[in-house]
């Protein structure tokens, strides 16, 4: 008995260091300009940030403490707190998996390979090249774990070709595997419905700084870093695996061989691909006027209602953890903001910076992405854009800058600090496979974050200024 | 008899898997092989697992069939696998149990049962599933180095006897140091090192500690009780009785051949908790193989 308790302490040992924090920040007295209950709303984040680093408990477990704690320290009636959990959001993030969930079921993955046999022929670069853009493409749209786990067997089967053609070769051919791994993961800001930390940001643009974003928009904003982000990728890839001009000879003969004939896209392919463009025109064009959410939702029922995707799929397939931690995280980022943590913390970031005697130029958004990117790192990007955007968009009002931009660094700055496997589904998905050794994840992460900032950092000078403008 | 080697995919556990095979052709035990996959974080396990499903449509093997492969290639080098013209005698493929456990299941050369099991997660929460459902004898883990965790988690968390693995030998190479205390834990430690030095063929170096002047004599008639045992036997052995702190004294005497066998401390798991014991001091410090009896 006592064994089991004591098991249990020390396998869940960072949850009871959490709360302990949690309490102490709590019980502080409260000073200077932070209220009590900003000051209880930090001690919620501390919390939260610990569990999501050491997941000492399941992701919707994290969720029902902040619920708990956002009432128990007084932060609002019961009612206001669990309203706080629902918004378009969150129905778009969960609309947007379910939707994912019907792209995965398809024969999508098949159709690729024999695209990419198509497209590139034996020319080692370009299948890399391939493999980068279209699993980009597609992530930039469907988000960007549905995206690995389609492109994942097609990278797999394109290792075996190169093994075959060349043997063990000092670890080159991973760069098929890491190639969607990133490609996926650079992709992922490209639209709204690219990953659920678009849609947090939405969240926070349109509440804390009235700023109403529509699907379409952010594609303007955001497509064009994708679009650069992507060569660069494989010209990083490139530079670290240097294939040579070695090529995946037979590649054709092998694919039809190993993996039978090009079969025809069949009618529950036209049909899921079809609702696909469907939702996202409709995203497009209406969102605005009914949310993102009811969109997603109304893409849901057309696959459920033309067969090509059941309850069942979506029962099993969704990772239901995340928009339940997503409403939880957003609930937090909200009371930040009412509470005044976030302008408070916002005010120390700005005496910091005036202390530095960083205004508001180069050294300013250099600053902002690293901190992102580093916030990222640490806590996978998701998270970061929900606990950070709320002392972001204050920040803006303090500094006087554009909130578009600084949302916008943000993103793309936590979005692109992929050092781990764990920093992103596609990461997480392709280290799964048992073929990418984990310190990869580093050398590639390393050296396209390196890139990344300074890309960043161009668009936020001169890209995305000149757009806000005319949003 | 049957054992449980807990592996993962690093250097340590192929030496700990042929120190484990090696165990089990000797004892003719059955052997369950436990390969614990590294956990995918939480954030992301759901799409782990989609990929996963989608791989099984695909000519590619996943990282457990590999595993598995590899795994069975040792167990047949090692002549633990019966054979039937020339391929493994296998009484079922890889599978998914439940709850994402897959095993294949392979007979033994004598006749035993032969598992490869692959789990995901943390390496003690999952032999601990393991032990609960299965009654093993002994639960053998390899030990990456000083100051593990592992170690004291694995000794103090798990119910079966524990081998921990450090700097694997040949089986037939080892001798054992039995150390030896009057509590009721050391003598079920002594019962199960005479029966598996009678099975394994190992001398035995006796080792009883005492720390007072006054407790001497009590150790020497221990001593003696048990040279009388192992004479029965006809084991080889040699008697040391030594005046010392037990820790420092049993790594002291620890020569590079020996494998030590001790019972489990006596004390209560809330101190274990927070002083540790004397199993886990030597399973951390040590640089030798360690038994402990449960």
């Amino acid at each position: 008995m006592f064994k089991y308790l004591l098991y249990q302490i020390e396998y869940r040992r960072w949850f009871f260091f959490a709360t302990l924090l949690a309490l102490i920040i709590h019980f502080l007295p409260a000073s200077g300009s932070l209220s009590a209950q900003g000051k209880s709303v930090l001690a919620i984040v501390a919390m939260t940030m610990i569990l999501v680093i050491f997941e000492p408990v399941a992701l919707p477990v994290i969720s029902f403490v902040i619920l708990v704690l956002e009432i128990l320290f007084g932060l609002g009636s019961p009612a206001q707190v669990v309203q706080s959990f629902m918004s378009d959001s969150v129905v778009f993030i969960a609309g947007s998996l379910m939707l994912a969930v019907a792209m995965v079921k398809q024969q999508l993955d098949k159709r690729m390979l024999f695209f990419i046999v198509r497209l590139t022929g034996s020319s080692v670069h370009l299948t890399i090249f391939g493999v980068v853009v279209l699993t980009g493409l597609m992530a930039s749209v469907m988000g960007e774990h549905s995206v690995a786990a389609i492109m994942l067997p097609v990278a797999m089967i394109l290792v075996r070709i190169w093994r075959e053609n060349h043997g063990e070769d000092g670890g080159v051919h991973s760069v098929f595997l890491v190639s969607v791994a990133f490609g996926a993961a650079v992709a992922a800001i490209g639209t709204p419905s690219a990953g659920a930390r678009n849609a947090i940001m939405l969240k926070y643009w349109d509440q804390l700084s009235g700023l109403q974003l529509g699907y379409l928009e952010w594609v303007v904003v955001m497509y064009p870093l994708v679009l650069v982000q992507l060569p660069l990728l494989y010209l990083v890839l490139a530079r670290i695996y240097q294939p040579g001009s070695a090529g995946l000879f037979n590649f054709a003969s092998f694919v039809r061989r190993e993996v039978g004939e090009r079969r025809r896209f069949s009618v529950e392919d036209w049909i899921t691909v079809g609702i696909m463009v469907i939702t996202v025109v409709l995203w497009m064009t209406v969102s605005k006027s009914i949310g993102l959410g009811p969109v997603a939702l109304i893409g849901v029922l057309l696959c459920i209602l033309t067969g090509v995707l059941n309850w069942e799929d979506v029962t099993q397939d969704v990772n239901w953890g995340v928009p339940i931690l997503y409403a939880s995280v957003i609930s937090l980022g909200l009371w930040m903001d009412s509470t005044g943590a976030a302008a408070w913390l916002a005010e120390g970031f700005q005496a910091a910076l005036n202390w530095l005697e960083i205004g508001q130029g180069l050294p300013f958004i250099f600053l902002l992405v690293l901190i992102s990117m580093l916030t990222g790192a640490i806590l996978s990007s998701g998270p970061a854009i929900a606990l950070l955007g709320p002392v972001f968009l204050h920040q803006a009002q303090a500094s006087g800058a554009n909130p578009l931009v600084l949302g916008m660094i943000l993103v793309a700055g936590a979005s692109y600090a992929n050092f781990t496997p764990v920093s992103s589904p596609a990461c997480t998905i392709v280290y799964g496979s048992g073929m990418v050794r984990r310190d990869e994840y580093f050398r590639v992460g390393l050296r396209l974050a390196a890139v990344s900032l300074v890309v960043i950092v161009v668009f936020a000078r001169f890209y995305w200024p000149f757009v806000a403008r005319w949003l | 008899m049957h054992l449980l080697v807990c592996i993962g995919g690093e250097q340590y556990s192929r030496d700990t898997l042929r120190l484990g095979s090696g165990l089990v052709r000797v004892l003719k035990a059955d052997l369950t092989i436990l390969y614990v996959r590294p956990a995918v974080s939480q954030h992301f396990r759901t799409e782990a697992r989609l990929a996963r499903e989608k791989l099984q449509d695909w000519p590619v093997e996943s990282e457990d069939a590999l595993m598995m492969k590899a795994v069975q290639r040792i167990m047949e080098e090692q002549g633990l696998v019966r054979m039937v013209d020339g391929k493994p005698d296998v009484q079922h493929l890889p599978r998914v149990e439940k709850a994402g456990l897959a095993e294949c299941h392979l007979y033994g050369s004598a006749g035993q049962d032969l598992r490869i099991r692959v789990r995901e997660g943390d390496i003690v929460q999952s032999i601990r599933r393991e032990t609960l459902e299965v009654d093993y004898t002994l639960v053998v883990v390899g030990a990456p180095g000083h100051g593990s965790r592992l170690v004291r988690h694995i000794i103090q968390y798990t119910d079966p006897s524990v081998l921990i693995v450090k700097n694997p030998r040949d089986v037939q190479s080892y001798r054992m140091l039995l150390c030896l205390s009057h509590s009721a834990a050391a003598l079920k430690a002594q019962d199960f090192a005479v029966r598996t030095a009678l099975l394994l063929g190992m001398p035995v170096d006796l080792l009883c500690i005492h720390s007072y002047p006054w407790e001497e004599n009590g150790a020497m008639s221990l001593a003696e009780d048990t040279r009388r045992l192992l004479k029965r036997f006809d084991i080889p052995h040699t008697i040391r009785v030594r005046r010392g702190a037990v820790v420092r004294t049993i790594l002291k005497e620890a020569q590079p051949e020996h494998l030590i066998v001790m019972g489990t401390s006596e004390r209560s798991s809330i101190y274990q908790f927070f002083f540790g014991s004397v199993p886990v001091e030597i399973g951390r410090r040590g640089k030798n193989t360690v038994l402990v009896v449960k």
